[in-house]
C-alpha cells in the first residue's frame, strides 16, 4: 500500500522583491526549506491542494471541488511562470474520486486543467516540479464555499484513498494559499498578521478543528476575501492526521498584499 | 454581480486566441462585441478598482483585468524576477 510520507502548507505567491528585498529572501528561503523536506521524503507523487484564481474554474462553471486526473498537465503561465509540463498521477487521481464517491463526495475530474501560479509557485520554489502531481482544487472564488467541515471531511476521505493505494509510493500533500489577504474588495491591500499567526499556532499545535469551527464567515472577516485560502491547509493537516507541526516561516508583506507563511506537518 | 458578459469578456480575455491582441489595440471594439451597456464600458475603460467594483466585477476578475490594463502591476505581480536565479541554482 502507498505510504503518506510528508504534509506540508505553504502560500502561493511571490512578487517583486524590490523594496523587501530581505523579507522577500526570508520568504524564498521558507520555501526552498520546504522543497528541501520534500525533496528528502523521495516522494513518488504530490497531492497539491490549492484554489484557482479563475483561470479554470471561473464563473462558466464552477464544481465545489475538482480533481486533475489527467497524465500531465501544462501550467497557464500566469505571473511568467514558465510552461514546462509537470507529470500526473492518474491512478491517484482516481482512487481519490472513487473514494470520494463512496464517502458522499462527486468530485469533478479534469483531464484539461492548466496549474497557474497556487499549483506551480509552491512547486516551482520547492524545485518540485519533477515529481508527479494530482491538483485537488478547492473552488473559494464562488458562492457557496465549501465549508470548512465540508474541506476537513473530504481531507478524510483524500487520507483513506492514499493509505489504500495500491502499490509502495511514497505520498507527500501540499497545501497552498494564504494567509490573509484582502484582494478587491473593501479593506484591499490589508494583512491581518494576527489572524496569520493565530493559523499557524493552531495548526502546529494539532487544533486545525479550532479554525475550521470558526465557519468560513469568520476566517473571511479575519483573514480577507483571500484568507479563505487557508482551507487548504486545514486540509493538508486533516490529511496527515496530524497531531502537531512546525513553523518553517512567516513574514507579513505589506508590498504584496499578504501573509506568507509556511508550515510542515508530522505525519 | 457585474452581468455575465462583463465576465465572460474578462474570461475571454485569457482564453481566446487572438482576442488579447485585439482587445490592447482597440478595447472599444472589443466591448462593442460583447454588446456591452455604455455604463460597463466606460468603468472598464477608466479600469480602476473602484470603477471595476461599481458595475460589480468579480474580486478575481477585477484583479485580471487590472493586469492586462496595467503593465506596470502586472510586473509587480510576477516570478520573473527569480527566475533566473532559480534556474542557476536547480
Amino acid at each position: 500500500m502507498a505510504r503518506l510520507v510528508g504534509s506540508f502548507a505553504v502560500s502561493h505567491i511571490v512578487m517583486s522583491p524590490q523594496g523587501c528585498e530581505a523579507d522577500a529572501g526570508a520568504v524564498v528561503s521558507g520555501m526552498r526549506e520546504i522543497g528541501r523536506r520534500l525533496k528528502s521524503l523521495a516522494a513518488d507523487v504530490v497531492v497539491v491542494i490549492s484554489s484557482d484564481h479563475m483561470f479554470n474554474i471561473n464563473l462558466a462553471l464552477q464544481p465545489p471541488f475538482t480533481v486533475g486526473v489527467a497524465e500531465s498537465y501544462v501550467p497557464f503561465g500566469d505571473m511568467d511562470i514558465p510552461r514546462d509540463p509537470l507529470k500526473g498521477h492518474p491512478a491517484l487521481a482516481r482512487a481519490i474520486v472513487a473514494q470520494g464517491a463512496e464517502d458522499g463526495f462527486d468530485l469533478a475530474r479534469a483531464e484539461e486543467y492548466r496549474p497557474d501560479h497556487g499549483v506551480m509557485i509552491p512547486l516551482i520554489f520547492a524545485d518540485a516540479r519533477a515529481i508527479p502531481v494530482v491538483p485537488v482544487l478547492v473552488n473559494i472564488n464562488t458562492d457557496p464555499i465549501p465549508s470548512a467541515a465540508r474541506c476537513l471531511a473530504l481531507a478524510r476521505s483524500i487520507r483513506r484513498a492514499i493509505l489504500a493505494l495500491p502499490g509502495g509510493e511514497r505520498v507527500v500533500v501540499l497545501g497552498t494559499g494564504g494567509l490573509s489577504h484582502w484582494l478587491c474588495v473593501p479593506r484591499h491591500g490589508e494583512i491581518s498578521e494576527a489572524f496569520d499567526r493565530k493559523v499557524i499556532a493552531s495548526l502546529v499545535a494539532g487544533r486545525g478543528a479550532d479554525l475550521a469551527a470558526l465557519g468560513n464567515a469568520s476566517i473571511i472577516e479575519e483573514g480577507g476575501n483571500g484568507g479563505i485560502e487557508i482551507l487548504a491547509w486545514l486540509m493538508a493537516a486533516e490529511i496527515a492526521g496530524s497531531p502537531s507541526g512546525e513553523e518553517i516561516f512567516y513574514r507579513p508583506m505589506p508590498s504584496w498584499f499578504t501573509g506568507m507563511g509556511g508550515v510542515a506537518f508530522h505525519v | 454581480m457585474a452581468r455575465y458578459q462583463v465576465h465572460k469578456m474578462i474570461q475571454d480575455l485569457s482564453h481566446q486566441l487572438g482576442l488579447m491582441e485585439r482587445f490592447q489595440a482597440d478595447r472599444q471594439q472589443v466591448f462593442a462585441e460583447y454588446e456591452l451597456t455604455e455604463t460597463e464600458r466606460a468603468a472598464l475603460t477608466e479600469a480602476s478598482p473602484p470603477a471595476l467594483a461599481s458595475i460589480g466585477v468579480h474580486p478575481i476578475l477585477q484583479m485580471h483585468y487590472l493586469l492586462f490594463s496595467n503593465p506596470d502591476m502586472a510586473s509587480h505581480v510576477s516570478m520573473r524576477d527569480y527566475l533566473a536565479t532559480l534556474a542557476k541554482e536547480h
